[in-house]
């Protein structure tokens, strides 16, 4: 027998003559006029034409009717079968045509095309069992090791010509696909009664011209096709991993520039600041030994960083819940020459609160500010004169003494950045694990 | 000659072509008759017109009487295909050609582009059968593939369930070493061991099962040569 024989059979649903080329092996045939997919003389489907005749219409120039050489025998395209692929962890999907081509000797093949190309697939015969339903990484099939790419299922969409085997639209598969160094691939397809395994290789222009004649191929599209990258599921859980590490990271670069930078001034305020929340201000200065005004001297770096450091704030917890007080200091240039030159003014606050909240007590403080300035000169000498105050607090004035203190560090790092960014990612990660989870969930 | 027989039905010569045949196929008339015991003459299972039951077309490499050879193992030998089965299962069909290898006796299953060579294996644990059919008729869950089962027979190992389902004997030809039932109806399951494939068919009540042991063969394992007494 050279070739397959042509056999009319009627659309059970339409009365249509079709035609028909796998005999009676054929067991799911689409019916062209009317959509109809029939099984033995059951309509098992209608699928609608007008719309997805065009919808799921060829990606190439393959279609039914076909001759094509491969293996040494002459093949025929019978059927075709549209997939949607999707990943269990993922909303992401993507498609492919599985072409049935069949020989007059019965043996079958496919041809799986997608965006990136030509795969000549063919049943895999096991000798051992590959199993799909343990987690596994890597398969080695005939002394050769695929490595798992896709752990994922397909869901039939449409069906175009003759099968031999029994298929639905909307009936779904799942299947594991492994690549191997060459390229080939290794595809497990697996239910709860049966495993089937397929291997397939990457047909090249010139392989897909020898196969069906030069005139037949499209050289541009094949070339087009094959030189487009694959276009991968979005990995969801792998994003939400990469962002929390991401976070992880730029919130430890958060504490380390925190600490950026060398020291050029510490000082401390001999005597405790004597703080008013009268609206009168304490005006004082942070001075050496000799009472003279500490200074310091910028060498290196273009940002210079100021923590103004607070001691505790003694108030009456029985008459208030909160408290507030402030520095300001005004930067001023030494100048020998002359009277010293008035910078900036910088301001740091402070503040104190307790309360009781479900039985419980709490307190919190902030006794710590930071101010960053650019762009002070190197090699000037720079002092302060500070003024701290306390805000009213409950239309009371409390007036008490704190001690305050201020380290300087020159060529320092500003950190807030990487801060804002570890927040970001971390709540950008914690919404797609979210989402994963709820997928998940409604897969299960 | 002695290697001859009568057809039951229209006497016409028919040449015996293995030991193993049991089962007799008559191209003149198409009567098919149970030679198994000899003793008592072929005893025509039916008498008058044509018994065949009606194989349905399923393009194949071999046809009855072809000869060629195959790898077994290793050993290229010539074979001769004597008769065939088709069964029919929910997703398709699958042929058991009957060969006769250097004069002994195999089954080579093909079944959408999967060659398997098989030959009959002695079942030791009867008790394993009832209850891997039990399993099926029970539908529990447990019975998916990847499980994996003890062995049936003192000289396999455990096997590992590949596929398994209901099929229905849809047609015979040719030379069979048994009478073949058309419509039987068996439960399936394939399965693999190290190297090796397992093939355990159980008829409907349950209790009368088949053990095969078989070796996958690649589609250049078996070369086809021309001959052959029908042609569909």
């Amino acid at each position: 027998m050279s070739e397959l024989n042509v056999k009319q059979v009627e659309c059970v649903n339409c009365g249509a003559k079709i035609d028909i080329r796998t005999g009676l092996r054929m067991k799911t045939f689409a019916c062209e006029y009317c959509g109809s997919v029939c099984e033995n003389d059951e309509v098992k489907y209608i699928q609608d034409q007008h719309e997805l005749k065009h919808k799921f219409a060829p990606l190439s120039f393959l279609k039914l009717g076909m001759k094509a050489n491969f293996l040494d025998s002459e093949y025929q395209i019978v059927g075709r079968v549209r997939y949607t692929g999707g990943e269990y962890e993922s909303t992401e999907t993507w498609s492919w045509d599985d072409w049935f081509l069949i020989s007059p000797t019965g043996f079958p093949l496919w041809i799986s095309e997608d965006e990136t190309g030509f795969f000549l697939t063919k049943v895999y015969n096991p000798s051992t069992f590959h199993d799909p339903y343990t987690l596994s990484s890597n398969y080695f099939v005939d002394d050769k090791q695929y490595q798992v790419e896709d752990r994922a299922f397909s869901t039939l969409e449409y069906i175009e010509g003759e099968l031999t085997w029994r298929a639905v639209p909307g009936e779904v598969v799942n299947y594991i696909e492994a690549k191997s160094g060459d390229n080939s691939t290794f595809t497990i397809e697996y239910s709860d009664s049966e495993v089937q395994y397929y291997t397939a290789e990457k047909l090249s222009l010139a392989q897909l011209k020898e196969a069906f004649g030069k005139d037949v191929v499209d050289a541009k599209m094949v070339q087009q096709k094959m030189e487009k990258k694959p276009a991968k599921p979005v990995p969801w859980l792998v994003i939400a991993i990469i962002a929390f590490i991401v976070a992880g990271i730029s919130f430890f670069l958060f504490l380390t520039l925190k600490q950026s930078g060398d020291e050029v001034f510490k000082g401390t305020v001999p005597e405790r600041v004597y703080v008013k929340s009268s609206l009168r201000t304490t005006k004082f200065t942070i001075t050496d030994k000799k009472t003279n005004e500490k200074t310091f001297q910028i060498t290196k770096g273009s940002l210079t960083k100021f923590a103004f450091q607070s001691g505790d704030f003694p108030y009456r917890r029985s008459r208030v819940k909160e408290v507030g007080w402030w520095v300001s200091g005004d930067l001023y240039e030494v100048n020998p020459k002359g009277a010293d030159k008035y910078i900036t003014t910088v301001n740091a606050d402070f503040w104190k609160a307790h309360g009781r909240d479900g039985g419980e007590s709490w307190s919190e403080s902030k006794k710590t500010d930071f101010v960053y300035l650019k762009g002070l000169k190197k090699g000037k000498v720079y002092y302060f004169k500070l003024t701290a105050g306390a805000n009213k607090t409950n239309g009371k004035r409390y007036n008490r003494n704190v001690k305050l203190a201020l380290t300087v560090r020159q060529n320092v790092w500003y950190p807030k950045p990487f801060l804002y960014l570890a927040i970001v990612l971390g709540i950008i990660g914690g919404i797609i694990l979210i989402i994963f989870i709820a997928i998940r969930h409604d897969d299960d | 000659m002695e290697n001859q027989i009568l057809c039951p039905s229209c006497n016409a010569p028919i040449e015996i072509k293995d030991r193993f045949q049991e089962q007799l196929d008559c191209p003149y008339c198409g009567n098919q008759a149970y030679i198994g015991d000899r003793q008592n003459q072929a005893a025509s299972k039916e008498s008058g017109p044509a018994q065949r039951s009606p194989l349905t077309d399923v393009y194949s490499r071999f046809i009855v009487g072809q000869t060629g050879r195959i790898n077994i193992l290793g050993n290229t030998k010539n074979y001769q295909v004597t008769g065939r089965i088709q069964y029919e299962y929910e997703q398709g069909f699958w042929s058991e050609w009957y060969l006769n290898v250097d004069g002994a006796g195999y089954w080579l299953q093909e079944d959408e582009g999967i060659y398997t060579l098989f030959v009959p294996m002695a079942l030791d644990n009867q008790a394993m059968i009832a209850e891997i059919y039990e399993m099926y008729r029970q539908s529990e869950e447990s019975l998916k593939p990847g499980k994996i089962f003890k062995p049936l027979n003192s000289k396999m190992g455990d096997w590992t369930l590949l596929e398994y389902g209901y099929a229905k004997m849809s047609g015979y030809e040719g030379n069979l070493p048994f009478p073949p039932s058309e419509g039987k109806e068996i439960v399936y399951f394939d399965g693999l061991g190290p190297n090796k494939k397992y093939s355990l068919e159980i008829e409907d009540n349950g209790k009368d099962a088949s053990l095969f042991q078989g070796w996958p063969l690649k589609y250049d394992d078996i070369e086809v040569e021309s001959g052959g007494d029908y042609n569909y």
